[in-house]
């Protein structure tokens, strides 16, 4: 079926209402038991609240909820996107090896001690970027990039950095290896209002700029010769996606650490359920993103408690068998 | 009769060597032309550069009288339609919605498909006898069925002229004929401009206005099949031996070829 607007309307209106009871629910769900119905009809009718159950709902629990959906959604796009453009059904957000370039900005950063506000932040920030341009540099010929090279070339290094990143975790005492370790594979907790905000911010102008391309994705995930033969400027689209979706990658990792398989799977799954349109594959996707990363990041502060996971540990764990069982299934994915 | 595409001194090479050089030739609106030649003659390589996948070293091509690096992709794409040789497809996709993809040159960049598009494939599935198969994916197509689909979509962009780079290869003949038949039915009933790039000689002979034959990135001659298609122009552009005589039924030449 070509997809209409009311189509992709519907849907969407239907993935966001679940979306809103998803986020309510995992606001309900935590360690500290708290009466959340209570305390929201109290705030609701100007009553006293208790400022202890206050402070836990607003400014611990929903932060890292709205930090959650929001890196859930970017990552979702980030991985549709990679995969229209690379044309390969492996492709992820990290596929440019910009999750090892920001792990080594941020182990820099741990290991130096550096005290900065925001330390964490510009330091796996400017390691990711540094790498999408190392990347891009190398993976450029006179006629274009060629996709194949990008991928080889972002896998070698992503190995690179990753040595770098063992010898450092085998090097270093244990208080900065667990530091490290917690950072590698996503940390939601102590998430704020203010870096949701960062994130927000590139990520509506983001998928604004995407979504306008949409039917172009279309194109080009098909292959790249129907691109030309179609009348699309094809090195200039790549290229101006490919820096889009890195500098928004590059914000995920820098603020939630490298989650990874989310950025993977919720692409694939969009794709099994709703076909390859992306004019109808990115809103649900972003929404699906979101929704998936809420249940995670719940999961992985609520299962071992007092104690807590490192947050793509679940996405993994979680996502892995679901994505298996629906692969089998799958009829309108990618090449059968 | 005007040029809808004419080429002036066209030379290209991708690394030091020359792949076409000093080009020159005029495709008349609505005519079928033919470029035959032999592997590695540059036959792919000039249809790439007269969609401007590729840019020429030197040389110029115009489309309609205009220099094409003056019209943009787009506009380009809503008059010249392309197929090319080997369609590799990496999404799953119903037939319906590639061919859809042909109303893109079309479509604004936000736009959704109107009821007018929908009609305009309709059509064009219609007429290459795809309507069928419009639900299923291509994968599950055959080259014949799928090679018609991309016809479809070629159609569907309503181009004034129509690139092919050899159409029948992988099919069968009934498959092979089918097509060319196809071409020609665009090409006297809708006026759409073919040119059409062939290994097999017959099927340019049977099927095409004139013939252009090209060797080592050079046009060795263009003309009418009657001129063109002979037994000392074949064995000297592709060095083999080969026999020419009448087809009987279409008065056109017919090639046969000689094992020793």
């Amino acid at each position: 079926m070509v997809v209409t607007k009311s189509k992709i309307l519907r849907i969407i209106i239907l993935l966001a209402g679940l979306g809103i009871i998803v986020g309510l629910g995992t606001l309900c769900m935590g360690a500290a038991d708290i009466p959340v119905y209570a305390v929201l009809r109290d705030l609701f009718l100007s009553k006293a609240v208790d400022p202890s159950s206050e402070a836990i709902l607003f400014e611990i629990r929903l932060p890292r909820i709205l930090m959650a959906a929001a890196i859930g959604a970017t990552l979702s796009i980030c991985g549709v996107v990679m995969q229209a453009i690379l044309r390969n059904p492996l492709a992820e957000p990290f596929v440019l090896g910009l999750s090892g370039g920001a792990a080594v900005g941020a182990i820099l950063f741990i290991l130096l001690g550096i005290s900065v506000a925001g330390g964490s932040f510009l330091f796996s920030f400017i390691g990711a970027m540094v790498t999408l341009f190392l990347v891009l540099a190398l993976s450029k010929r006179r006629t274009g990039f060629s996709t194949t090279r990008i991928i080889l070339t972002g896998v070698i290094v992503n190995a690179f950095f990753t040595a770098f990143i063992m010898f450092v975790i085998t090097t270093t005492s244990d208080e900065l290896l667990y530091a490290i370790l917690f950072w590698l594979y996503g940390d939601l907790s102590g998430s704020v209002y203010a870096n949701v905000g960062i994130l927000l911010t590139v990520l509506v102008p983001g998928f604004g700029v995407v979504y306008v391309f949409s039917r172009y994705l279309n194109i080009l995930g098909v292959n790249e010769e129907l691109g030309y033969q179609l009348g699309i400027e094809v090195e200039k689209v790549k290229y101006l996606l490919l820096i889009i979706v890195s500098i928004l990658t590059a914000f995920t990792v820098s603020l939630g650490g490298i989650i990874g398989f989310v950025g993977l799977i919720v692409p694939h799954l969009m794709r099994m359920a709703f076909g390859n349109d992306h004019r109808l594959l990115l809103p649900t996707s972003a929404l699906f993103g979101a929704i998936f990363m809420m249940l995670a990041d719940t999961a992985a502060r609520t299962i071992v408690y007092p104690s807590e996971l490192p947050v793509g540990v679940i996405t993994a764990f979680l996502g892995a068998p679901f994505f298996l069982m629906l692969m089998f299934k799958d009829t309108r994915g990618w090449s059968q | 009769m005007e040029p809808i595409i004419k080429v002036e001194g066209l030379s290209f090479a991708y690394t030091d060597e020359m792949v076409l050089e000093d080009i020159s030739f005029e495709v008349v609106s609505g005519e079928f032309l033919s470029v035959i030649g032999p592997n590695g003659s540059g036959k792919t390589t000039l249809l790439k550069l007269l969609y401007r996948h590729l840019s020429p070293i030197s040389g110029a091509i115009y489309l309609n009288n205009a220099p094409i690096e003056t019209i943009s992709r787009r506009n380009l794409s809503q008059k010249i339609a392309v197929v090319s040789q080997v369609s590799q497809f990496h999404f799953g996709l119903t037939a319906l919605e590639l061919v859809m993809m042909g109303r893109s040159p079309h479509m604004a960049l936000l736009a959704f498909e109107g009821k007018e598009d929908f009609e305009i494939a309709r059509e064009a599935m219609a007429l290459t006898d795809v309507s069928d198969f419009k639900e299923r994916s291509i994968f599950s197509l055959s080259g014949g069925e799928l090679q018609r689909v991309v016809i479809a979509r070629a159609l569907t962009q309503e181009p004034q002229a129509m690139l092919l780079d050899e159409p029948t290869s992988y099919l069968d003949i009934k498959h092979q004929i089918g097509i060319c038949q196809l071409l020609k039915t665009m090409n006297k009933d809708k006026g759409i401009t073919i040119v059409a790039v062939f290994h097999d000689i017959n099927l340019a002979s049977c099927f095409s206005d004139r013939v252009m034959i090209m060797k080592d990135g050079k046009i060795h001659g263009v003309g009418s099949p009657e001129d063109m298609i002979t037994k000392e122009t074949l064995e000297s552009v592709y060095d083999c031996k080969v026999f020419v005589d009448e087809n009987p039924l279409i008065g056109k030449p017919r090639v046969t070829l000689v094992g020793e």
